[in-house]
Order: structure tokens, then sequence, then C-alpha cells
């Protein structure tokens, strides 16, 4: 059946390390700032330090370097494609010419720059899921967010419901599976005849489908309530964050490694 | 939360795990498979309030952003430096829109068309401009308006009008069910 | 005419390290006229089974004949398979998806190109068959309740009268009232010559109603044969996930002690021999 593709948890990475039992807000916070000193930065050599940084912060995590760079994959295209038109297309001082094509100093740096920066993010943002469960980071943005609650964002029904969403996928995955075995059985044609007949091959599908998610969804309701769910308001949990002299102590030595660099890239230019 | 509130966050709850779903679904046809998220989202649209139709989407967007490979290109959250995260965006508001209008179109197949192609139309006006907007100030390369339509909208928009068409069909034959009260709802 | 399963062996994501064998070595025959039983637990590999008794899912090893048709990977004779054996999944009433009972029962005449003049009488007898005859076609499927989907949902499959019919879990979820009923419906189709394969985890339902049970245990066809034979074999061997009925346990406790009650699970068959029995003691 080559209609699914089967799901993995994303880029989450389990491993028992320093960086992995620390608090998902700390971490949450600390990728902030990191991706808000990476476009501070504008001098090329500083890129070093946040290199130095990410195999520092890879190490301390116990992942794997090329697991760690892996996440930069969707963004390759994207990189190598900037760069391109940075070098040449930026105007200055040529180094290199051939035929109309001009590649300049300025757009060597321009390209470098954009390119690295990119990488950068990419790969700082992706160390936050590759050490933090979805679930932990719904706990930690939820914790985050919830001062915002009175102002009308609703932080713990939305990591609730968050987690009801995440939690179900594997189950409507199977349902869909089993519709579709069902209809194939009955001599539905899901992969024969023009685009026309196939997408009306799948109504037999959605439909079914559609009909089991609101069934599901009203006995879920009715469960949440039987068992006195009333949202977050006064609730309890069984496995609160709590905020450790370890999560402070590194968030406070990131922020100042964070100052530091961007202070150095001031100095430089 | 009062039960309808319970039943309505539920509900939204399992329209983003649809949407997620739907990532996951490829109908296989020639040149370009696509996947299904516009279609579920565009039924949230028709099946629930705007309110929570835009929760619903808002939902499936943050459990992306959160790690699950959910987007077309995979998910975590550098998703947001993609160029075409507008078009999540306009997922998030297609759900309220189609909703609201679908309230008033969909007691036809016609109505329901009209109602999921604008839908659609908001989603592509809202990742358009983006898409052209990171090129053109964050990536500082600047593309052409005719680039931006040509990529980001000519090249796409085939499948996701006949997805609008079975967004239709289905709709109305789930209308039909919701008003006979055979679904919960 | 027959179907048969021979050293049939699945395994779910082969070459990956979630490798894991579903089915190993399976052979099962079902003949016309016969109702057979694959009984295991949850794990066994009964769904996956039924799967391969109409080419849905196709085996890694062995092979598998429907009247005679090669289940061959790519063979355009796997949709005349498809027709020959229905297959009904368990909870079948979530697979109703049309407006009107017509559409609904149409739906798998349709598709095997069923000549639209012959589909409504087609659509008439599946009906009968399930005792919904009096059914109005223009009804919405999903306006009906429980038990009567159940039936449409297994018409549906009966419309383009397949010789064999698979069952998984046709009693989930159902009352002893609603489970009887459905055992007599399924009689009844027996008795129009389809053979049925039942798939269940539930023994005495089994040993009831069908002429051949096959036991799976870890995806391994342990026993095959009468009710009778299996029995001897069960009470010889106890296989994970199947408890035997308690009326047989208590008669195979009673034989152990000397007492000559015969190994069975009829209710009344044993109490008429405790009855006898227990004469033989007071006299």
């Amino acid at each position: 059946m080559q209609f699914m593709n089967h799901m993995t948890l994303g880029q989450y990475v389990p491993a028992d390390s320093f960086v992995h039992h620390l608090d998902p807000r700390c971490k949450i916070l600390g990728t902030v700032t990191l991706l808000t000193g990476i476009f501070l930065v504008g001098d090329l050599r500083v890129f070093f330090g946040w290199a130095l940084l990410f195999a520092a912060v890879t190490t301390l995590a116990r992942v794997p370097l090329t697991m760690a760079l892996r996440s930069a994959r969707p963004v390759v295209f994207l990189v190598l494609f900037t760069a391109l038109i940075h070098v040449f297309l930026t105007k200055g001082e040529p180094i290199w010419e051939w035929g109309i094509l001009t590649v300049t100093v300025e757009g060597v740096v321009m390209a470098s720059r954009m390119a690295l920066r990119l990488l950068f993010l990419v790969l700082f943002a992706g160390f936050l899921t590759l050490t933090t469960s979805p679930m932990e980071l719904s706990d930690g943005l939820e914790r985050l967010f919830s001062p915002l609650t009175p102002l009308g964002f609703p932080a713990h029904d939305l990591a609730m419901m968050m987690t009801i969403a995440l939690r179900f996928i594997p189950t409507l995955l199977d349902e869909t599976d089993r519709i579709m075995k069902a209809q194939l059985a009955r001599g539905a044609d899901l992969d024969r005849g023009n685009i026309v007949r196939r997408l009306r091959a799948f109504v037999p599908v959605l439909v079914p489908l559609f009909v089991i998610v609101f069934q599901r969804a009203d006995d879920l309701a009715t469960a949440m309530e039987a068992r006195g769910y009333r949202g977050g308001k006064g609730r309890s949990r069984l496995n609160p964050l709590k905020w450790r002299l370890g999560d402070g102590a590194a968030l406070a030595v990131l922020v100042a490694v964070v100052a530091l660099i961007v202070l150095v890239d001031r100095g430089l230019s | 939360m009062d039960s309808a509130d319970r039943h309505n966050w539920v509900a939204a709850a399992l329209f983003a795990a649809l949407t997620a779903l739907g990532a996951f679904i490829r109908i296989p046809i020639p040149f370009v498979p696509f996947t299904l998220q516009f279609f579920f989202c565009s039924l949230a649209g028709f099946l629930l309030a705007p309110r929570w139709a835009f929760r619903s989407q808002l939902l499936y967007v943050a459990l992306g952003l959160a790690g699950l490979p959910v987007f077309t290109g995979g998910g975590g959250p550098a998703y947001l430096l993609q160029p075409t995260f507008g078009y999540l965006i306009g997922f998030c508001l297609c759900a309220p829109a189609t909703s609201f209008l679908a309230r008033r179109w969909k007691q036809s197949v016609v109505g329901a068309f009209s109602a999921s192609l604008a839908g659609l139309a908001v989603v592509y006006l809202v990742g358009v401009p983006w898409l052209w907007g990171v090129y053109r100030f964050w990536l500082q390369d600047p593309r052409g308006v005719l680039w931006a339509v040509t990529y980001g909208f000519l090249a796409c928009v085939g499948g996701d009008l006949l997805l609008c068409a079975l967004i239709a069909v289905v709709s109305r034959r789930l209308a039909v069910l919701l008003r006979g009260e055979v679904l919960p709802s | 005419m027959s179907l048969i399963l021979r050293n049939v062996s699945h395994s779910y994501h082969r070459g990956t390290p979630l490798e894991t064998m579903a089915l190993r070595d399976v052979n099962l025959t079902v003949e016309p006229f016969q109702w057979v039983a694959v009984v295991g637990h949850t794990g066994s590999g009964k769904s996956t089974l039924a799967q391969h008794l109409n080419a849905l899912l196709l085996a890694d090893e062995g092979s598998v004949l429907v009247d005679g048709i090669q289940a061959v990977k790519g063979s355009k004779d796997l949709r005349e398979i498809r027709r020959r054996v229905g297959l009904v999944f368990q909870y079948p009433e979530q697979q109703l998806f049309a407006e009107t009972v017509e559409e609904e029962m149409a739906f798998g005449p349709h598709n095997w190109g069923v000549p639209s003049e012959e589909i409504p009488r087609a659509v008439d007898e599946a009906l009968a068959l399930v005792g919904l005859s009096a059914l109005p076609r223009d009804r919405s499927p999903f306006s009906l309740s429980g038990g009567q989907k159940r039936r449409l949902a297994i018409a549906s499959v009966l419309a383009v009268r397949p010789a064999y019919l698979v069952l998984d879990e046709p009693t989930a979820g159902l009352d002893s009232q609603g489970r009887r009923g459905l055992m007599t419906l399924i009689a009844g189709l027996r008795r129009e010559g389809i053979a049925v394969v039942q798939v269940t985890h539930d023994l005495e339902l089994a040993l009831a109603y069908c002429d051949k049970i096959c036991v799976l245990e870890r995806g391994r066809a342990l026993f095959w044969g009468t009710p009778q034979v299996v029995v001897e074999q069960l009470l010889d061997r106890p296989v994970q996930g199947l408890i035997l009925p308690e009326v047989l346990a208590f008669a195979r406790n009673l034989r152990e002690r000397g007492f000559d009650v015969p190994l069975s699970w009829d209710p009344e068959e044993v109490a008429r021999a405790i009855v006898r029995e227990v004469g033989k003691c007071s006299s």
C-alpha cells in the first residue's frame, strides 16, 4: 500500500544527557537567545564561534554530530541557491569573471554571511527539537505563555489540545488504513484511472473517516467530562516542571557566551 | 471550560490531527502527487465554527513547529524560516474564512465549491506575498512578483483546484449527515 | 473449487529493523459449504491471515489459491479473487459512506462492472440474505440502528455474490442476542452455498458453530481439524490467549476424577451425563 508514508517521531532523539534533562523552558529561552544572537552577528570570522558552540552543545547532549547536522537538510537547497544568487549578483570589486558572470568580493562575503546565518539558525532551532520531545515542548511553551491567558491567549487549552492531537495522529492513520482496505475489498480502485476517477474513489474513504472523527470527538469530550476535566484553571500536574539550579546556571552561561560573541563581533566591525 | 467548549476544543484537536494526517496521505497522480493537507484544512472550515476552525489549524501548525514532520518539507521550528511558511499562515486564515462563507453558501455543490475556492484564494493571497517578501527582504534576493506568482501559485494550484472539487463533494455528503443530526456535532 | 493456503508466510516491515513475522508456514483449506474458524489471541496473525484470503495482502512465501487462481503480485486475476472472496472487516458499519442504502449496496457491483440492469436484483438478493429485504432503498445508511448497519455492511459485500465470505470478528461489540442473530445469519449464508471463514478470538463461539477450526499462535497454525479434534489437542497443550469454555474445563475436571462425562462444551450434554453419573452413585 503505497499511499501512506510512515511517521517517525519527528526529530526527537531520546538520550540520557545534561541537555535532555534540562527544563524545556530553559531550552526554549536558550534557543531564542541563540537565534537572536545569530541575527545580530555579521562578521564572518565570528561564525566560527557559533560552530564551536554548536559542537559543544551537541557533545553535551550526547547526540552524534552527523545527526545534529541532519536537521539542516530541509534548507540545504535553499542555502545553496541563495548563496549562488548573492555570489553572482552582488555588485562590487570583481575577483573572477567568466562571460556575463561576475564574482565580487562583496558577493562572496554576502553569500557566506547569508548562508551561514541561515545554516546556524536552522541547526540551533533543530537542536531544540532534537533534545526536547514534542510533549515537553508543549509543556514548556504552556508554562511560558500562561501569563498571557488573562489577556486572551489560552495557553493551557492549546497545549492540552496539542497533546490530544498528537496522540490521535497514529490512531487516525490506522483508521484510514482500515477504511481504505475495507473499500479495496469491495472493489474500489484507488490507484487506477484518470485524476477525476481517482479522487472520486477516495470519497468512500474520506466520508467514513469524518464520521469516525466526530464520534471519537464526542466520546473523548464526554470521557474528559466524566473525569472532571474543566480546563486549566486550578489544575494540578503529575510531573510539574521544576526549574532547578542547573537550568538557571545553564541559561546564564549561554546568555553570557552569546553576549560575548556579539561583543566580539561589534569589536571586529 | 463548559461542555460545549470541551466538545469544540476536542473537535479542533482532532481536525488538527486530520490535517497532520493529510501530510501522510498521498494521492498518486502522474507528475505531481499531492497531499491532502489543504483538503482537511478546508473541511475544518466546513464542519467547525470559524473560531474553532482557526484553532484547529493553529494547533496543526504548532504541532509541526514542535518537531512533528507534518509539513510538506518536514517540521521543526526552523520551518518558520522557510519561504513557504506563509502558506501555513494561509491555512490558519483559510479555515475560518471558509467556515464563514460555508455557512451561507453550502446549500449546493456549486456553493460549496465556491467556498472552498475562496479559502484556497486566502491561502495563496497570504502565501505568495510571504514568499516574495521573504526573498526580497530577508534573504535579500529580490525576485520579481512574476516569479513569485509563477513559482508560488501557478505551479501548485492545479492539484488544489482538483481538491476543491473533492471538498465540495465530500462536504455536501457530510452536510446531509449533519443536518439529519446523525452525526454528533 | 476451494480456497487453499499452502505454507504461507508474511512479515511486516521487511528489511527494516522493525521486521516482524506475522504468519509462519500456515496451511489452510476451505471447501464449499464449510464454516471454518480461525481462532487465536490478539496478535496471533488472524487479521493478517484474513487479508491473505482475498489477496489484499500477498504472501512473502508460500501460495494462495482461490478456485485455482494463484494470488500473485501484479496479476490481473487479483481482482477476480477479490470478487470471489468477500472480506468483512471488524466493525464493518464504519465503512458506510453513501447517501442511500441503494448507493451503498450498488458500490461493490459498480466497482466490478456489473451491468446496471442487473444491480437492483443483486441488491435485493443480498439484502434478503441478511434479513433486510424490507429496508427502504432510499433510506440513509446512517439512520439505521447499529445492528442494521452491520447487516447492511455485510450485505454490501454479498452484493457481488462471492463464493467465500471472510468475517473478521463479526460479533465484536454485540450482546449475546446479537451474537446469536449473527450466527443464524451466517448459517443461512452457508445454506446458500457460500463458504464462511470466521476469524475470532472467541473459542467457544467457534466450537459451537464451525465445521473446522484452525488455531493460530504467534503466526503459526498449531491445530487444524474438527472441533472435537482441536479440543483434544488444546487440552493437551494450552494455547496462549485461548481460554477453554467453562463447561469443557468442568467436564475435563470431572473426567480426571473418574466420572464418565463426555469432553463437551455443550452444557446440556454434560448436564445429562452428570445426572446419569449421580444416578449411578446413589444406586
